[in-house]
């Protein structure tokens, strides 16, 4: 409890101290996270099952989808933000400001490709909107945060100590992996590539999903996944089979969110999973990734 | 009180009107609880002659709680002499409260006594 007000009082002070940006700061945060925006939520958007099922998934699906993105956003702006040192109400208004921009990027992307008509019932645009919107906010934090140079990261190094733990671990893997499986939740091909695959194929599909996830977090060199000593081959096993926990979650969550798992026994359903576990798993590697780069 | 600058106050402040009126709109959907089942009715309007075809404009029209896929809408035309020719119309997605337009073409010529329209059939979401 003490800690909990010393470094609060030390975040409060930082922050006072740093003064508030430039306009052109400013301009180019927001740039950066338009572009994240677009780059994370384009496929989505470009996918005809997304317009329909802003018609179709129901206003308290949709308003707990926003919900839980907007805890994502919390979660990864709390921990990867671009600046770390920030306070509570610091990381609640850069998440409010970066779901704001999220549905405005969602509404002129879905307007530009022409599902945004005059015609449409009011309830099924913001349907389609508010589906789209939660995606690309998460992509306008990463945009904002991991896209831009390293112009503003106060007291990172001393605060990735205090935080490294389980919990980070697992909101990073959440956010990368929906960030990633999301953009193939709501095709009709997961259902399609389950339907085909018979189990040998899940079951491979799974083994080459956790392979890709040790090799991404331990043995591919990529930015963050170098450590000062490698992990023995248990740690390895422990993380790999953590973090495609985390995909098959996420997997799960997805599907349910977008209905895909309505009207389909036990077996279908675990088959569905498995489909989506596969990008999931990738997703949550990079979102481990991220933490590890710190 | 964050540190911020007047334009991120100003697109905090958008940002924030913005989300209560998105998910204030889909908390009111929510409440209105129309959860009734596709109510789809077919409109067919007055033939246009097309050569040796007649072209039929089509409007439909869906006043349920719930959206329709996969909508299959015949339209029968009945000449005056007796001969009757139908055309069918697949809709994609038929949101609640929307309605769709399209045109069907059959194979009739000449003066035209009836133009019927019913859907044949749709898929719940």
């Amino acid at each position: 409890m003490a800690t909990g007000v010393l470094k609060q009082t030390g975040e409060q002070a930082a922050a006072r101290q740093r003064g508030p940006r430039t306009l052109r700061q400013s301009l180019s945060e927001y740039g950066r996270g338009i572009a994240g925006g677009l780059i994370f939520s384009l496929p989505l958007i470009y996918t005809q099952e997304v317009w329909q099922l802003g018609a179709s998934l129901g206003p308290l699906r949709l308003l707990l989808g926003m919900l839980v993105g907007f805890l994502l956003l919390v979660v990864y702006n709390r921990y990867t933000g671009l600046r770390r040192d920030a306070t509570l109400a610091e990381v609640l208004i850069d998440s409010v400001e970066e779901l704001g921009i999220g549905l405005v990027v969602a509404a002129v992307a879905l307007w530009l490709v022409g599902e945004l008509q005059p015609g449409l019932p009011l309830g099924a645009a913001v349907g389609a909107v508010a589906l789209a919107g939660i995606l690309a906010a998460i992509g306008v934090s990463v945009g904002t945060a991991q896209l831009g140079g390293d112009d503003d990261t106060g007291s990172s190094a001393e605060q990735g100590e205090d935080d490294a733990g389980v919990m980070k671990l697992l909101g990073l893997s959440i956010c990368g992996a929906v960030l990633i499986a999301a953009n193939v939740a709501p095709t009709g091909e997961v259902m399609q590539i389950a339907a085909v695959a018979g189990a040998p194929s899940l079951l491979v599909l799974m083994a080459l999903a956790l392979g890709m996830t040790a090799i991404i977090c331990f043995y591919s060199d990529f930015s963050g996944s170098a450590r000062p000593q490698r992990p023995k081959g248990v740690e390895i096993a422990r993380e790999t089979v953590t973090t495609y926990a985390v995909a098959l979650a996420v997997a799960a969550a997805l599907l349910w969110f977008f209905g895909r798992l309505e009207g389909v026994g036990p077996a279908t359903a675990a088959a569905h999973i498995v489909v989506l576990s596969a990008p999931a798993a990738l997703g949550a590697s990079a979102g481990r990734l991220l933490l590890q780069a710190e | 009180m964050p540190q911020k600058n007047w334009l991120e106050w100003c697109v905090f402040a958008a940002s924030l009107a913005l989300i209560v009126g998105v998910a204030g709109l889909l908390a009111y959907d929510a409440l209105r609880g129309d959860s009734s089942l596709p109510a789809v009715t077919v409109r067919p309007g007055a033939p246009e002659p097309r050569g040796e075809l007649l072209e039929i404009p089509v409007l439909i029209e869906n006043t349920g709680g719930q959206a329709a896929e996969e909508v299959l809408v015949e339209v029968r035309v009945r000449q005056v002499g007796g001969a009757e020719a139908t055309a069918q119309l697949t809709i994609g997605l038929l949101p609640q409260h929307a309605s769709a337009e399209g045109r069907v073409v059959v194979s009739l010529t000449g003066a035209v006594e009836v133009v019927e329209g019913r859907v044949v059939g749709y898929v719940l979401p």
